[in-house]
């Protein structure tokens, strides 16, 4: 055999294999672990062993990582890792060593293409758009369900880890505002903006889910038609649930908005449910004897399902302004029993004159999750705490309150909250003055001194920590846990260096300022619209919806999608 | 020269898959130069690029070679990316960057070794102040541009660093500034010639930002010397650390009419999009809102907090500074001046005011479009009511004030038209064009008949009319319609009416009174047709019979509007479906109202005619309503369906009567 014969079957026999067996292995430190991928062909063997390195000597961990398997190359060993601290790993009888960094980073399990999923294209003239994802309760290894929804009624139900869909449906014609599943994820919860505004609940545990009972809120609330049917605003002017929580036993509320026009005259009915999740029997009804003419744009219950906290407004008017019942502007608190919707206390937050006419709300209340404490926001830039046994704040704070410059109002949005037993958390956000100028265009910033901010509140109302965000808040979610935190930031925006979309995780447990609280953003191309973020029980799962965004030269950034990360 | 022989060949064969493997995997794309330059900051590092860059991935890693901050890049990055991370004074960063291609960039940087715990802003006016980096930064200075003996406002933040510290804060201002209001918990002192005001505060935690607001007026500059505020800030610690930084504000304190010779309004366009494009397919200064009925001929869905267009304001700059500026547009009402409630923007979208607002900062000698945008609201609430929209005319005020301050440089007025369909104009324009339809087709199916009842004679007689009226009313009527109107303006109607109208009328009348027969006559009403036939036939005949029976005169109107319609659009080119329309519905009026009355006074036939006409002047409005999006104040419509469509109508009439009797005794 010639020599270069013996060289190429040298390549092929010898360097080839040795290098697919010793192909890269890589490793990511993720929040609750490390991720390991391998391209062996075999896919990864099991156990993969898991050392820490001292000294040039290994030891293995004392108890060993649980595995969560991915797919065949890729792989989760769940166990608390140190930073700064070299592991050992060793997996198909290769080994890799690897110093731990600083912080944990982002891990993307996989993305989810929705267009074909969900038909989004189906209409190509009114394309449909993901309005509400939910993830099923209990830990990422149990969490089996994932559910996204459309403006169009579509429903899909997806397995997280392998993204297989499970199931998928149209429920209705209309506009899926809220989805959720019950504790032991054999329900699922679908709360529609249509002329109907029904309140579906599913049984999902069987292989093909059936319609478990349907409830019609067009009753309590009324039903409307819209002025323009086909507009794509038409669905603001149904009823429709702004809020749906489940609670541990498995019961389900619902606040029911309608705002709509009647005869060019502004009506306004909501209504609070607590629906029985086996029959769909109304436990109670707030108010009991019929719905309020206000709009309950919020509300949050306590962990043990007691108390819950719901604030109402008179609705965005427009120049003048419409009052509420009393002939007052103001905007309300209400706190009642969780168990028979009795009202315990109400108290009224009045408007921030001369800059505001009225109060109004966004996502403006959140209760910490042992119910002793509520934390309320208004779109003004008003903070407050309340002991849930009283209605007087205990503290209040002008968070984005107007800063008058040359007779300009600068003003803050803060409208998104959180809370957890040992923190109320405010995120404010980009400055109302709206400035829309060319691409590259220099102008003063307008932006609020403490707009784009997250705060953190004892509930003694002593700031903990703070955080600048880089982009408009679109979302905040905290685990069961209480530990993390997540905020996906956007802006629909054709400037490129307004341009970024993203999921901010935050530890809460880390010791000293909010950089030590900051773990990383995981950046997306497209848009991230409002409330399609979630987090699963443990914190492990992160699960956000992306929509293409067009960009000045008309290219397209993003795809609907929805991401499943570490 | 030899082939190659068959060995060469063999290892050739041999060798290509290999080469092959080589090249795929030596060769890379190739890659846009950039740069990128690190810099620290209080939470890590900021990573500047110069170019939009191919960046996947930075990284960073301490001295140990431990990865302290990773950031991805699905789209390309900003230009200034920051990295989080807690760094340590004086240690060295390797910073790496991967390309899209696969390339690492590596650089190393060493974190600064002092480090100012906070920093000071004196925002004068607020937003342009220069944002301090941490590092070794400890003094900075910039320009302010005043204006003399007016208030402007100054807005002080201080900072914070990393560790909850205590600060005190001294700022102190020149001879030509004066505190309007001091704000609570604030120390004046004067040292020397300045003004210091001080306060403490202290930070509970990081990254916390403290500010306030200072009102302050400048007086007239009597000497030439520098004007700057002075700020020092010291932070301290609850380690005991301390730290301190110094701004200063250099004032360039200028008067209204300086910085006005420098800045001017180039242009106010609209409708424009967000981005100052203009839109020239719409009619300029105007909202176009279709109603409901009206959306089938495609109009924009609205929401109340979506702009529904934009208007822009060029500025120019010609000085050499940057002058920063808030743009602001109201739309008022001309007649009280107040604003307009359904053209304000929502009050979530500005903060209460009713303006649409804009800050830029201009730079020297250039033209900077900033866009404004415009809301509109068809329904709104005013004291508790719903109310609708108002379509007219309104007027944009537009001003431009130096940004912190209250006093305006440029003022420009520009108006606003709110058109809105009119669904009277459309209802009356379809019946119009329907009612036209059914008469022409009818015209076609009976022409016979109609010409049969008329004699040649009678028909030229009638053409001759149509041409008189064409030469006597249609064409003076072009030829000056537009220069009395340009004299006149909108009571030219009362001059062009005598000919449009009472001319016209006159003639007609004439004509119709010579066929058809005086209606007050003695004789009866016989006509020139039947008078003829007694004269040259037995009275006894069947012809000789009344033309009320005969119904003769129908058809008079038709063929003498035919003839100055069809002269006229040959002639002038006014053949269009405008006024056909109007043609057939003015002969179908008035025929209708002729067989009404011919049989009656000539009070009657002015009476009819003219409420005839009157009708007809008023689809005539509707039909330009309708077609040309043209509004008409209520006092002309009026004016011209009272004295256009039935005064002038009327007389000519009853001077067309004169003029016909005397044609029916010449001819008798």
């Amino acid at each position: 055999m010639k020599r270069i014969h013996f060289f190429y079957f040298f390549c092929v026999l010898f360097i080839l294999p040795i290098g697919i067996a010793t192909a890269d292995m890589r490793v990511t430190w993720v929040r609750t672990g490390v991720v390991v991928e391998a391209e062996h062909q075999d896919g990864i063997s099991y156990p993969i062993s898991v050392a820490t390195v001292s000294n040039g000597t290994a030891q293995e961990l004392a108890e060993a990582p649980t595995t969560q398997r991915l797919d065949a190359n890729r792989a989760l060993l769940q166990f608390t890792w140190q930073p700064n601290q070299n592991y050992q790993f060793r997996l198909n009888n290769n080994r890799i060593t690897a110093a731990a960094p600083l912080k944990p980073v982002s891990y993307l399990i996989r993305t989810v293409e929705l267009d074909g999923l969900l038909s989004l294209m189906e209409n190509l003239r009114q394309p449909a758009k993901p309005t509400a994802v939910a993830l099923g309760h209990g830990s990422t290894s149990n969490t089996e369900k994932l559910a996204v929804a459309t403006d169009s009624g579509h429903l899909a139900i997806l397995h997280p880890i392998t993204g297989k869909t499970l199931w998928k449906t149209r429920i209705s014609e209309g506009y899926v505002k809220r989805v959720a599943f019950s504790p032991d994820n054999a329900l699922l919860y679908v709360g529609e903006q249509a002329a109907d505004g029904f309140i579906y609940c599913y049984d999902i545990a069987a292989e093909k889910p059936t319609l478990r009972w349907k409830y019609r809120t067009a009753d309590d609330i009324e039903t409307s038609t819209p002025s323009n049917p086909d507009s794509v605003y038409a669905w603001i002017s149904y009823p429709g649930p702004s809020r749906m929580r489940t609670l541990a036993n498995g019961d389900l509320l619902v606040a029911s908005v309608h705002s709509w026009t009647e005869n060019d005259t502004p009506r306004k009915k909501s209504q609070i449910y607590r629906f029985d999740n086996k029959t769909g029997n109304i436990i109670w009804k707030w108010p009991h004897a019929s719905a309020v003419s206000t709009i309950i744009r919020w509300f949050d219950v306590s962990t043990d399902g007691k108390t819950l906290a719901l604030v109402t407004d008179a609705g965005h008017n427009l120049q003048g302004g419409i009052t509420d019942e009393n002939g007052n502007r103001n905007g309300k608190l209400f706190v009642l029993n969780a168990k028979d919707g009795t009202e315990k206390w109400h108290t009224d937050i009045k408007p921030l004159t001369p800059y505001f006419a009225q109060v109004t709300f966004w996502r403006g209340v959140s209760m910490s999750p042992d119910g002793k404490f509520i934390n309320v926001t208004t779109d003004d830039g008003r903070a407050f705490i309340f002991d849930v046994n009283k209605p007087e704040p205990i503290w209040q704070e002008n968070l984005t309150t107007p800063l008058e410059v040359s007779g300009i109002p600068i003003v803050a949005t803060s409208g998104t909250i959180g809370a957890t037993d040992g923190a109320a958390l405010f995120v404010t956000g980009d400055t109302y003055i709206p400035y829309h100028l060319r691409k590259g265009a220099q102008r003063p910033s307008a932006a609020h001194p403490n707009g784009m901010t997250l705060f953190a509140y004892s509930w003694s109302g002593e700031k903990i920590w703070q955080w600048q965000l880089e982009n408009m808040p679109q979302g905040l979610r905290i685990d069961a846990k209480d530990r993390y935190a997540v905020l996906s930031v956007s802006k629909r925006t054709q400037n490129p260096n307004e341009s970024l979309h993203g999921v901010s995780v935050f530890d809460l447990t880390a010791e000293g300022s909010g950089l030590a609280k900051y773990l990383y953003t995981y950046r997306t191309e497209g848009q991230l619209p409002y409330d399609t973020l979630a987090i699963s029980a443990d914190g492990e799962l992160i699960v956000v919806v992306e929509v293409p965004i067009a960009m000045p030269d008309e290219t397209v950034r993003g795809k609907n999608r929805v991401h499943l990360l570490y | 020269m030899h082939a190659p022989d068959r060995s060469t060949i063999e290892k050739l064969f041999w060798c290509l898959p290999l080469l092959a493997l080589l090249i795929s995997c030596t060769s890379t794309p190739k890659e846009e130069p950039f740069s990128w330059q690190v810099t620290f900051f209080a939470l890590g590092a900021k990573v500047q690029f110069s170019t939009e860059a191919p960046i996947q991935r930075l990284n960073a890693f301490n001295a140990d070679g431990v990865r302290v901050a990773q950031l991805n890049f699905p789209a390309p990055p900003r230009q200034t990316e920051p990295l989080y991370f807690e760094w340590n004074e004086g240690e060295t960063y390797r910073f790496e960057a991967t390309l899209s291609t696969g390339r690492v960039d590596i650089q190393t940087v060493t974190a600064p070794r002092s480090y100012t715990q906070g920093s000071l802003e004196i925002a004068i006016p607020y937003g342009t102040a220069t944002e301090p980096d941490s590092d070794k930064i400890l003094q900075i200075n910039q320009t302010a541009l005043v204006l003399q003996e007016s208030e402007m406002t100054a807005t002080v933040l201080v900072k914070n660093g990393n560790v909850p510290a205590k600060f005190d804060l001294k700022i102190c201002l020149p001879t030509t500034l004066t505190v309007v209001r001091l704000p609570v918990d604030w120390r004046s002192e004067i040292i020397g010639e300045e003004t210091c005001l001080s306060i403490t505060g202290g930070f509970k935690v990081a990254s916390e930002v403290w500010y306030r607001e200072l009102v302050l007026k400048t007086s007239e500059v009597k000497q030439i010397d520098r004007q700057e505020i002075s700020g020092t800030v010291r932070f301290k610690t609850d380690n005991g650390q301390t730290s301190e930084q110094q701004t200063t504000v250099a004032l360039r304190i200028a008067t209204i009419p300086e910085i006005g010779e420098h800045l001017s309004i180039e242009s106010i366009e609209m409708p424009t999009d967000a981005t100052g494009t203009a839109d020239r397919r719409q009619r300029a200064n105007t909202i176009h809102y279709a109603r409901p009925l009206f959306r089938w001929f495609g109009t924009s869905q609205t929401n109340a907090f979506e702009p529904i267009t934009y208007q822009t304001v060029r500025l120019r700059n010609d000085s050499e500074e940057i002058i920063h500026v808030v743009v602001s547009s109201s739309n008022i009402d001309t007649k009280n001046g107040e604003t307009i409630p359904f053209l304000a923007p929502p009050e979530t979208a500005n903060g209460g005011i009713n303006q649409s607002v804009a800050f830029a900062s201009l730079p020297g000698g250039v033209v900077t479009d900033i866009p404004l945008p415009l809301y509109f609201h068809p329904t709104y609430i005013r004291q508790d009511k719903p109310e609708e929209a108002i379509p007219g005319a309104y007027q944009r005020d537009i001003t431009v004030k130096i940004w912190g301050s209250n006093a305006t440089v440029l003022h420009e007025k520009q108006p606003l038209h709110l058109i809105v369909p009119n669904q009277q104009a459309l209802f009356i324009s379809l019946l119009a064009i329907i009612s036209s339809s059914i008469g022409f087709a009818v015209v076609l199916r009976f022409h016979k008949q109609i010409f049969v009842g008329f004699t040649t004679k009678q028909i030229i007689v009638i053409a001759l009319f149509g041409t008189t009226i064409f030469i006597g009313v249609m064409v003076p009527s072009t030829l000056f319609l537009n220069l009395i109107r340009a004299v006149l303006g909108p009571i030219s109607v009362l001059l062009t009416g005598l000919i449009n109208e009472t001319l016209y009328y006159a003639l007609l009348t004439a004509l119709l009174i010579y066929i058809s027969g005086d209606p007050e006559s003695t004789t009866g009403t016989l006509t020139r047709h039947t008078y003829q036939n007694r004269s040259n036939t037995d009275t006894t005949t069947p012809e000789y019979v009344d033309a009320k029976q005969q119904n003769k005169g129908s058809g008079i109107i038709l063929l003498v509007s035919a003839v100055r319609l069809l002269l006229s659009g040959v002639t002038f080119g006014l053949f269009t479906p405008m006024a056909i329309v109007y043609t057939g519905t003015s002969v179908l009026l008035l025929e209708t109202g002729f067989l009404f009355v011919r049989g009656r006074t000539i009070l009657a036939w002015a009476v009819v005619l003219g409420l005839c006409d009157t009708i007809a002047v008023y689809v005539d409005l509707q039909l330009s309503i309708l077609f040309y999006r043209l509004f008409y104040a209520d006092w002309y419509i009026v004016l011209r369906i009272l004295i256009e469509g039935f005064t002038y109508t009327f007389i000519g009439v009853l001077l067309g009567a004169r003029l016909g009797r005397g044609l029916w005794r010449v001819a008798d």
